[in-house]
């Protein structure tokens, strides 16, 4: 290694700055999930089955977004934090974070392609979706839920 | 043992100087007549005839279309050892030598085997019946005997009625039913006489050929042949994927069914965003040719889409020979039954169209199998 690349391993970044990326990311991809699944429902896409079809968009997403989302409601009304968060480790996050959410995405755009329902490729993606959804909020939870380290 | 005389209802001559002389009186019997151009006049032999087992001869079924013969009867060359084998040929027909007489006087087919061979002569005198004389000879099987058999043979009508009075009905023929009255189809359409099923003329046989050659000119393999009682028969097609008007897909999405995964082709990215946006209905139909004369007054519910998928497995792919010679009866006909499915998104199951949007002469012309002028007749 050379001296030129540990300040980079040890560079870290404002816990606020993190949270709100993190956030902006799986806002903006939650709310291209539903507006595409609105418009497939309002299509009639999925017939008698629309209320199966929400029921498998709804877990993949809102308990990751009710955390980040709880966690702003909570710190709302307190000072700013200071805090810092490893760069490496915000930037693991915020690609898996990306990385989940177009898997997600990817079940209904890739579905017209595979000729199979809807339902059954959405009932199959949950075999890769649970497991990438879990690694995704262990990652997040330092930032939403410990408040990540105190170190200035 | 001893040769009978022709009024015997049976002979069997296997001494040499006998069997000379049943060969030299069967040439003979062939020589007196002139064979003759009979296209259009050997319809006093058409149809299925049965003749009985007795103490000198087998019981056979001789089938006679036109001038094509077919004989069901126990397996050369040794009877004993199979039964149910079936030989054909072409006849040659003879007329009689008075020269104001034009009609056929019979019909003679000739068919071999390995180390048989069997010649037998039709002969039609007056009243329903007629006559078989059927010589066997063979030549490799080492100290076997020619044989000559004299056995009159009946319409297979009359002999059913007969058989009914002195024995109890025969076994339904081994074959998967197709059940009657048919569930409520989609459309139906009673195809022309003249297509493919001649009321009290033709024998089954005959109109599932003229199916099947319809049928072929689609896809080979596509149907399935069910027994309809014990007189009857419908070919049923496989599922089909159609439009909403009725055209088949084309390729190998015509074959596939409801629950096959399909993966569709798109012409550009407004073809993807449709099938992404909206729901995509799938229409199917299954074809059911059935020939019968009974009374066809659909009943229950309808078909399942999964019911019907089934259908083209769970039949034969040939007519056996028990239900090829009988014939067909005067309120014999052949009946298209369209049965249509919708599944209205993909995420919904195929159910049975009731009310039909496409006739049933245009979902027949459309799969292929006749034109509209064919139809129309």
């Amino acid at each position: 290694m050379d001296g030129t690349a540990a300040p980079e391993v040890t560079r870290r970044l404002p816990l606020v700055w993190c949270q709100r990326r993190l956030a902006l990311v799986w806002l903006a991809g939650a709310a291209v999930l539903v507006l595409l699944m609105i418009a497939q429902s309002m299509g009639n896409k999925f017939g008698a089955a629309t209320s199966q079809a929400w029921d498998w968009l709804l877990p993949t997403i809102l308990p990751t977004l009710s955390l980040i989302v709880g966690a702003f409601a909570a710190t709302a009304r307190q000072p700013l934090q200071q805090a810092t968060v490893d760069a490496f480790s915000y930037r693991l996050s915020f690609w898996l974070s990306v990385f989940y959410l177009l898997l997600v995405a990817a079940v209904p755009l890739a579905q017209p392609l595979t000729g199979r329902s809807p339902l059954e490729l959405m009932q199959l993606s949950k075999l890769w979706l649970g497991a990438i959804q879990g690694i995704v909020g262990i990652s997040l939870g330092v930032y939403f839920v410990s408040g990540g380290r105190t170190e200035t | 043992m001893s040769c009978r005389s022709r009024s015997a209802k049976s002979s069997s001559c296997d001494s040499p100087p006998m069997k000379s002389l049943t060969r030299g009186l069967m040439t003979a019997m062939v020589a007196l007549m002139l064979p003759i151009r009979a296209a259009g006049q050997v319809s006093t032999f058409r149809g299925s005839w049965i003749g009985r087992a007795s103490d000198s001869t087998i019981s056979r079924r001789v089938f006679v279309d036109g001038l094509h013969i077919r004989v069901s009867q126990a397996c050369l060359p040794d009877p004993s050892v199979a039964k149910g084998c079936e030989y054909e040929g072409a006849a040659a027909a003879y007329g009689s030598l008075l020269p104001e007489d034009s009609a056929v006087s019979a019909l003679v087919v000739r068919y071999s085997g390995p180390g048989w061979n069997q010649l037998v002569v039709l002969h039609r005198p007056e009243g329903d019946a007629i006559e078989a004389f059927i010589y066997t000879s063979f030549s490799g099987a080492k100290g076997k005997r020619s044989t000559y058999e004299h056995q009159v043979l009946s319409r297979r009508r009359e002999h059913a009625a007969r058989k009914e009075l002195l024995s109890p009905p025969p076994p339904v023929p081994p074959m998967p039913q197709f059940p009657w009255p048919p569930p409520r189809p989609t459309a139906t359409l009673r195809l022309p006489d003249s297509l493919v099923a001649v009321p009290g003329h033709d024998a089954l046989g005959a109109v599932f050929d003229r199916l099947r050659d319809a049928l072929r000119r689609v896809d080979v393999g596509w149907w399935s042949v069910y027994a309809i009682g014990d007189d009857g028969f419908a070919v049923v097609t496989k599922m089909e994927t159609i439009d909403a008007d009725g055209r088949p897909k084309p390729g190998t999405e015509r074959w596939s069914g409801p629950n096959d995964q399909v993966p569709s082709h798109f012409s550009g990215i407004g073809d993807y965003l449709k099938a992404l946006f909206s729901a995509r209905p799938g229409f199917y139909r299954i074809i059911v040719l059935a020939v019968t004369d009974r009374p066809s007054s659909p009943t229950g519910d309808g078909l399942s889409a999964a019911r019907a998928e089934a259908f083209v497995t769970g039949g034969s792919d040939q007519l056996p020979g028990s239900l090829r010679g009988i014939p067909l009866g005067t309120d014999g006909r052949c009946l298209a039954l369209i049965y249509e499915f919708e599944r209205p998104t993909e995420g919904d199951s195929a159910r049975l169209v009731t009310t039909a949007a496409v006739g049933a002469l245009q979902h027949l012309t459309l799969a292929g199998l006749w034109t509209e002028r064919q139809l129309r007749k």
